[in-house]
């Protein structure tokens, strides 16, 4: 028999827990929302007939990557929500399950920070090219 | 199953790490709970940094009379803002749970609590985000 953890959370605990599990699995589904967003932007905003390639590329290449972060912080945020949910609905591994919602929730941050690093590059490599052309 | 009874300590479980409502997590559970807490401020001053340059890009778009260019830049800067504000809060209550000793329950149902509240703050800010961004798309065309 698998052995259990040293602590169960209380009813008024589980309240909250339930509620940040709640949250995290609506910005799961907002995240995906964000992905169609993204894609759509991508494609209807992009000139296809007067753009030179390079930007092109670029155009579409930004939308792409945006649109694969925000799918992956979505795949998160519902593993986490669902890891959330579990110590809720589950008796003998709280403590396990609150550790993998904060390990994936540790996860969601760094592809947020990612993201931030590549739109920065993204503005710098936009500049470069502008001054190129 | 709902959990309806008090925290009750499973067996086999370390009588000397328990009380009443009390828990002292261990290495492994600090570890994750203060890495979470350091990501989570990380990513909040990179939010706070991008409003703060999202917020300059819209001043500088309305001193140059591009109205509509600074109305599409506000919805950016008001997610990052609150985000912001908010994952800090969030982020340095979870790495309290993991330097302080005493409370770590309460101090991570707080940490969760402010974690709730970003989550919530930002799937309302999203939503009104898309929506106005919809609305200036339609309004506005170039």
């Amino acid at each position: 028999m698998a052995q259990q953890d040293a602590y169960e959370f209380t009813s008024r605990e589980n309240e909250t827990i339930g509620k940040a599990a709640t949250w995290a699995l609506a910005l799961a589904g907002a995240s995906f929302i964000m992905v169609i967003v993204h894609l759509v932007f991508a494609f209807l905003g992009t000139d296809f007939a007067d753009s030179a390639f390079s930007l092109l590329i670029f155009d579409l290449g930004a939308g792409v990557v945006s649109a694969s972060c925000y799918l992956a912080a979505g795949v998160l945020f519902a593993i986490a929500g669902r890891a959330l949910r579990r110590v809720v609905t589950t008796e003998g591994n709280d403590l396990k399950h609150m550790s993998k919602a904060l390990d994936t929730l540790h996860r969601i941050f760094v592809v947020r920070i990612a993201l931030v690093f590549l739109t920065v590059m993204a503005v710098v490599a936009v500049i470069v090219i502008g001054e190129g052309l | 199953m709902t959990q309806d009874t008090p925290a009750q300590p499973a067996p086999g479980a370390d009588e000397a790490s328990l009380s009443e409502g009390q828990y002292e997590f261990g290495g492994d559970e600090n570890v994750s709970i203060e890495r979470a807490g350091t990501s989570a401020t990380i990513w909040a001053v990179c939010a706070m940094v991008g409003a703060a340059l999202l917020g300059t890009l819209a001043y500088v778009q309305f001193t140059l009379d591009n109205l509509r260019g600074a109305i599409l830049v506000l919805p950016l800067f008001l997610i990052c803002a609150v985000a912001g504000w908010l994952y800090l809060g969030a982020g340095r209550a979870l790495k309290e749970v993991a330097t302080t000793e005493g409370n770590d329950i309460e101090l991570l149902m707080g940490a969760l609590e402010r974690l709730a509240k970003a989550f919530r703050n930002e799937v309302i800010v999203t939503a009104i985000a898309v929506v106005l961004f919809a609305v200036l798309a339609v309004a506005t065309p170039m």
